[in-house]
């Protein structure tokens, strides 16, 4: 056996043109599919963690109409209760009351339509730190005032401390209005969060009348604690209250987050999927004709006694090496780009949020990708081999040596 | 005798003293409102022009019926919208559309045609039933000043400034304030017509104050006092009859 291996190896240096090529189809094949897989993987991790942080925390519930506008001291009581209990529940590592509401934002002339949260900003770490700004902007520099999206501020034409109103309605249906100015201003994220304006939650208390939260959330270090947390806060708010509230977790208020992930996914897939087809074939093709061009010396081996498996085995290994050597090559090269990229990420302007979800796409490597890509990488060269390789177990010994 | 006269003279005084003369019920004040202007039984043809920066952008043309706590109208112009019509049975509002046979219930809160008011601006029946009275009637050297509060806080203004002629009692605009006490609209009232017992304005200018380029203006015509439309036809029944 060693022979084949020595022969196989020795060939691989002999037709060092077409091998380059073969491995050069299977380094991109595999690198590419490394790639896509990351960056399905970084869409999807980027617009969940965006979604937890910013809107919906591991576990979300919104109070009931009739509890927040028939607030009394002991609805107040039974809250602050249910936030011990919460508290309590294991894996829960902070709760943030939030107020959300649909208003109107005016500067001047200007208006338009925009999703309001009143946030508190001593609790929202994890959102602030999700915003980007350009150039430094300070947590405690927004507690007074607005903090609106470059897309907000463009269709306003408003800059860093300039005066604008919001009008909305109350949580009991009057119409309220307040002036503010602008104190922040983040860089776009997606076409959903992009109308979300932050406000200190004291002063959002204020202009929708409300003493309580209209939303609480539920945060964990574990995602995947979230259905265990869902339950046992399903059973804290019936415990305290008889209402019905809408409660759900991250992944029941992900379906628009999903949708795009995976179709950003499938639709990556596909194009590895046409790229390994084509490079099946490829590599099929040319293992084929190197069985032709070595005809003779197929044929001398089997007339001296090799058998058939012997000398299919040499020519796998040699497919098996190349695909090894290109896999790695491949895996290397994309895997670099990959930790390269999951800094900064790579933007694409705003248009790409109606596309991927995000302006900024952000690989994200993880190492089950690069064992299953490493696994491609080897099994289908692998099989593009065996199947060019079937004739060799038929061959008359005779025919192959006078073959011209 | 002496001590008599002295009374006479002092209650005659007291009672063409410039206080009590000018002393206004704030009530009676809000009812007449309510039965000149908001509840007052009538038909009228209503034009609705809405402006941008003083450019006429879009008119309507309406034909207005109003009896007792009920109204209800219907488009006559422009000829894509015509017949669609609107009832305020006293509880909600209607809409009926002509082209699909549908009647829709709408939000009092939503803005009436596109317009700078909301269909409650517009499809008012009473002051008196949403708001209270806020203090003694005011007097400036122009205006009488009826602050109004909202009865609860689920109505949409929840403070109303009438200002008043203070000669003629006439309304001259109405500011609607949040509930922060900012100004949203104003409603200017103008060129009044004799309806015999009353004079009733028929040009109503609506302000956004938010923007301030945007303006709509009603205009009243063919106004009678008094419709001879039975109860039915305020109902969701007759709507699209």
């Amino acid at each position: 056996m060693g022979i084949f291996i020595k022969v196989a190896l020795r060939n691989i240096i002999r037709h060092w043109g077409r091998n380059t090529l073969v491995g050069s189809s299977i380094a991109l094949a595999t690198g590419l599919f490394l790639f896509t897989v990351s960056l399905s993987t970084g869409i999807e991790r980027q617009m969940i963690g965006n979604l937890v942080q910013i809107e919906t925390g591991a576990v979300s519930f919104s109070l009931s109409d009739s509890l927040l506008k028939k607030t009394n001291k002991e609805r107040q009581q039974k809250l602050v209760n249910l936030k011990v209990g919460l508290k309590n529940i294991p894996d829960v590592s902070g709760l943030r009351e939030r107020l959300y509401s649909r208003a109107l934002i005016h500067v001047g002339n200007r208006s338009t339509d925009i999703n309001l949260r009143g946030v508190d900003w001593a609790k929202e770490s994890a959102l602030f730190s999700s915003l980007r700004f350009n150039g430094t902007q300070r947590k405690d520099s927004l507690q007074a005032g607005l903090l609106i999206s470059e897309s907000v501020a463009k269709k306003l034409d408003v800059g860093i401390n300039d005066p604008c109103s919001i009008m909305l309605q109350t949580v009991q249906g009057s119409l309220n209005l307040d002036e503010y100015s602008i104190s922040g201003i983040y860089r776009n994220i997606s076409g959903w969060a992009n109308t979300m304006v932050f406000l200190n939650i004291d002063e959002a208390k204020v202009l929708l009348n409300s003493f309580l939260p209209t939303h609480i959330l539920i945060d964990t270090e574990n995602l995947n604690e979230a259905p265990s947390i869902l339950l046992k806060t399903k059973g804290l708010l019936q415990q305290e209250f008889k209402d019905t509230m809408d409660i759900a977790s991250y992944k029941d208020r992900a379906s628009f987050a999903s949708t795009i992930s995976n179709a950003n996914k499938y639709g990556f897939l596909s194009i590895v999927f046409f790229l390994q087809v084509i490079s099946f074939f490829g590599i099929g093709f040319v293992v084929h004709n190197n069985l032709i061009e070595r005809n003779k010396e197929i044929g001398t081996l089997l007339a001296i006694g090799f058998t058939p498996r012997n000398i299919r085995f040499s020519f796998l290994f040699e497919t098996l090496a190349v695909a090894a050597i290109a896999s790695l090559i491949g895996l290397l090269l994309f895997g670099g780009l990959i930790l390269f990229l999951s800094g900064e990420g790579i933007f694409l302007g705003d248009s790409a949020t109606l596309i991927f979800g995000s302006n900024v796409l952000k690989p994200f490597f993880r190492f089950t990708n690069l064992l299953i890509a490493l696994a491609i990488g080897l099994v289908y060269p692998l099989l593009s081999g065996l199947w060019s390789t079937r004739s060799i177990l038929k061959a008359n010994p005779i025919q192959l040596i006078y073959d011209r | 005798m002496k001590t008599l006269q002295l009374t006479f003279l002092i209650v005659v005084l007291i009672l063409h003293s410039p206080s009590v003369r000018a002393q206004i019920k704030p009530l009676d004040l809000l009812t007449k409102l309510d039965n000149n202007f908001f509840a007052m039984d009538m038909e009228f043809n209503m034009q609705m022009q809405i402006l941008r920066k003083e450019k006429v952008k879009r008119t309507y043309t309406m034909k207005v019926f109003r009896k007792g706590k009920k109204l209800r109208l219907t488009i006559l112009e422009p000829s894509i919208e015509r017949d669609r019509r609107i009832l305020n049975d006293g509880d909600n509002l209607w809409m009926f559309l002509p082209r699909s046979s549908k009647l829709i219930k709408i939000p009092y809160k939503q803005a009436f045609l596109g317009g700078d008011a909301s269909n409650r601006d517009i499809l008012r029946i009473s002051l008196v039933e949403d708001y209270d009275i806020l203090g003694p009637v005011e007097r400036t050297e122009k205006y009488l000043i009826l602050r109004l509060k909202a009865k609860d806080l689920k109505t949409a203004y929840n403070q109303v400034n009438f200002y008043l002629d203070r000669q003629t009692e006439l309304p001259v605009s109405q500011e609607m304030l949040s509930l922060s006490g900012k100004v949203i609209k104003t409603i200017r009232y103008d060129d009044f017509t004799d309806l015999g017992e009353v004079l009733f304005p028929t040009k109503l200018t609506i302000l956004d104050a938010l923007n301030k380029d945007s303006k709509t203006i009603f205009t009243y015509s063919e106004i009678t006092k008094g419709t001879s439309k039975q109860a039915i036809f305020f109902t969701t029944a007759l709507l699209s009859k």
